[in-house]
């Protein structure tokens, strides 16, 4: 995982816990508005049954003033109506004011229609007359206007505690409980009053299709019932909206068994709560968006382009751009530091680089030099062996020439001495010439490329042997060849290292009365390694120093005749296919020489 | 100069002693009957080309020549060169007489056309037999119609 996206986790985790306490908060503030407005409702319905409750007593007041006029303690019906219509005037909120003597007959009407009619069966008149308080309230529908009508009766007496007449005044309850819907502040609300039976006495707005109608199966009717206090209901269905609904009755008059209902759309009472908390929500959204961007932008310019640009400098370094640099420190602290540090180190490693470069193209100068010069060397040994072979040779041939010229021409004119002289001097140019062959095989091993196989030694030492020729000692002499393993390398070159140490081993043991050569083999490492051994004049350790150098000799001409070239010859050879030569000798008592070769394909050149 | 009007073989040898052994081999053998000594390559071409002190020589080839490897003035691969590469003296056999036994002398005479190479032995008896040999195969080979 990036650093960029384990930060923006980092961040995104940093920022969901404040974003869910303020969540939680929000709700829980949301809860309290739900609650408020709960309380509000309640108010609202006990306020309402409060007002009708003032406004219930105030009629019992008017009453008790009514009771005393004496307009209305008179016989003429026709004047104390009109009297009870001025009143009616003033007090438009009742749909009408009327006397009913105490054997239930109307008397004063303020309507003013002079109709017979008995009220003795109406209940607010039998409690008003009957019950210990003078006041009656019943809730009534108007016979002709079919509006609920709260009947406010009042039982008017003599001195005597005689009655005199029942004063009713009709509250217009649809008039009234409208204006009180008007003045509600929810939109959805609804305000109803219903009576103890279940009857829907008003209810607004829109209720006329409800009024008179019964609900008493209904919850809200049970609960209005039941809940005589400040009570709260939710999800009540009623008239087609659930809504919920707060309760108050009019414990002053109980007898009426009025209940106000104050209802609000569920929907509408948490829409305002939710609305702030959608605000809310969305604020904290907006910041924590604003947040995460913020970190967003500061981890790609602070640290994911950095970072880039600390691997593309990397990488055109690693890819053989040694000028790559990141460039200037950004931003500040641990990564400019590592960018810092990365430059130098990058200007170091280039530095170095420099310095490498230089001693490389140095040393390949010098290299060339020095090749050029065993280039030269090389050269200059050809021209000398050139010449060697070319010029020393000619006035050996002169030298032997006209010696044998002189002993053709003037034999007869020399004595024995003379013609001895003559032989020296022919065997020395003889021996001379063998001397240049040899240093010139000797040269030449240095410049041929060698020709590498896989060698059967066993048979190369075998046919070397042959190739020396059966020396005069061969009849006495015992040579064993073991079995040998096998070597790689110029089947030539190696025979030539055969011959010359085989044929060093039959000279130096040529004296000896039971001559013994032997020649092993075995394997050592990735090499095979020979022994030749004789029982013949063997050498001193002492001057093992001088037993492979060209021209160096351990044993006088007369004694072993030689040019001190042959072991010098093997060496060469030997070393020139990665091998090693060495020898034990011990005077007198014979010698070992022993050589290795490689057993398998060598690599590079040899 | 009568004696260049029978040159049976021409010797090209600036070693006065080899030139000297060469001839005796080669009159011993009967080979010749005139031999005409040259010391150096341009005296050689001279010859050969009728040139030089040789311009007034009749017109009539060397029926061998022995040619030493390194001359003074033009060495023998370049006359040997010179002489094959003319179509007059093309035919004329050329036989390498030298000390040299270095493989590339060897191989640049025969690429220029030599017909012989032999090596210069030192012993006096292989030197007379060796250039005996050369001499009587060639002068057989290269005999006059």
């Amino acid at each position: 995982m990036s650093i960029r996206a384990r930060l923006l986790l980092l961040i995104l985790f940093a920022t969901l816990i404040p974003a869910l306490v303020g969540g939680m908060q929000f709700l829980e503030r949301r809860d309290a508005e739900i609650a408020a407005a709960r309380h509000d409702l309640a108010v609202a319905a006990r306020q309402v049954a409060q007002d009708l409750t003032d406004t219930v007593r105030a009629t019992a007041q008017l009453h008790y003033g009514l009771s005393r006029a004496r307009d209305l303690d008179t016989q003429d019906r026709a004047a104390c109506s009109a009297f009870l219509a001025d009143v009616l005037k003033e007090h438009p909120q009742y749909t009408g004011i009327l006397t009913i003597k105490p054997d239930g007959e109307l008397f004063c009407d303020s309507l003013r229609t002079g109709r017979k009619l008995n009220l003795t069966d109406r209940r607010y008149f039998q409690d008003a007359l009957n019950s210990t308080t003078p006041l009656a309230v019943e809730p009534v529908f108007g016979r002709l206007t079919g509006i609920a009508v709260l009947q406010v009766a009042y039982a008017a007496r003599r001195d005597t505690g005689e009655p005199k007449f029942v004063l009713l005044a009709s509250l217009n309850l649809e008039k009234y409980m409208q204006l009180r819907a008007m003045s509600l502040p929810r939109k959805t609300a609804a305000i109803a009053l219903v009576d103890g039976k279940g009857t829907v006495l008003t209810w607004h707005p829109g209720g006329e299709k409800l009024r008179g109608t019964s609900i008493a199966d209904s919850p809200l009717f049970h609960f209005a019932r039941e809940r005589r206090g400040e009570e709260l209901r939710e999800d009540i269905e009623a008239g087609g909206v659930s809504r919920i609904w707060a309760v108050s009755a009019l414990p002053e008059f109980p007898e009426a068994e009025l209940r106000v209902l104050v209802g609000v759309s569920r929907n509408e009472l948490l829409a305002a709560a939710n609305r702030n908390l959608r605000q809310a929500l969305s604020i904290l959204a907006v910041v924590s968006l604003l947040a995460l961007g913020g970190a967003w932008a500061l981890v790609e310019l602070g640290i994911r382009r950095q970072a880039a640009r600390v691997i593309a400098a990397v990488a055109r370094f690693s890819g053989g751009d040694f000028g790559a640099r990141i460039g200037k420190p950004y931003p500040r602290g641990e990564i400019g530091n590592l960018m810092a540090a990365l430059d130098h180190a990058f200007e170091l490693m280039q530095a170095q680089r420099d310095v490498i470069q230089r001693l490389n193209a140095d040393l390949e100068r010098r290299v060339a030099e020095r090749t050029a010069q065993i280039e030269t060397s090389a050269k200059e040994l050809e021209d000398f062996t050139y010449t060697v072979s070319h010029d020393l040779r000619t006035p050996l041939r002169a030298i032997d020439g006209f010696s044998r010229i002189l002993e053709e021409d003037y034999g007869g004119k020399l004595d024995d001495e003379a013609r001895r002289l003559i032989g020296v001097v022919r065997e020395n140019a003889r021996k001379m010439g063998q001397l240049i062959d040899d240093l010139l095989t000797f040269s030449r091993l240095g410049r041929n490329p060698i020709a590498a196989a896989g060698i059967d030694m066993e048979a190369l030492a075998h046919s070397a042997l042959a190739g020396i020729g059966a020396p005069a000692a061969a009849g006495r002499a015992r040579i064993e060849i073991h079995p040998l393993p096998e070597a790689w390398g110029d089947p030539a070159a190696i025979k030539q290292v055969w011959i010359n140490l085989l044929s060093n081993a039959v000279k130096f043991s040529g004296k000896r009365e039971q001559p013994a050569i032997e020649v092993s083999g075995h394997e050592s490492g990735a090499q095979s390694v020979y022994c030749v051994k004789d029982n013949g004049a063997g050498f001193d350790m002492r001057y093992y120093d001088k037993l492979f150098g060209v021209f160096q000799r351990l044993h006088g001409d007369d004694e072993f005749p030689g040019t001190g070239v042959g072991l010098a010859i093997v060496r060469r050879i030997v070393s020139r296919h990665g091998g090693r030569v060495w020898a034990e000798g011990k005077v007198c008592e014979g010698a070992a020489f022993y050589f290795s070769l490689p057993r398998g394909k060598q690599h590079g050149h040899i | 100069m009568d004696i260049f009007e029978n040159v049976d073989i021409l010797l090209v040898e600036d070693n006065a002693s080899d030139a000297e052994l060469a001839m005796r081999a080669l009159r011993k053998g009967k080979l010749a009957n005139s031999i005409t000594w040259v010391k150096d390559g341009a005296q050689a071409l001279e010859f050969v080309f009728r040139t030089g002190a040789y311009a007034g020589r009749p017109e009539q080839h060397p029926r061998l020549i022995l040619l030493d490897l390194k001359l003074p003035k033009v060495d023998g691969l370049e006359v040997l060169k010179r002489i094959k590469e003319d179509e007059r003296t093309r035919v004329i056999p050329v036989v390498m007489v030298t000390s040299s036994a270095e493989g590339r002398d060897i191989a640049e005479s025969y690429k220029l056309g030599v017909n012989s190479y032999v090596v210069k032995p030192v012993e006096f008896e292989q030197f007379s037999e060796t250039v005996a040999k050369a001499g009587f195969y060639w002068m057989l080979v290269n005999r006059t119609p």
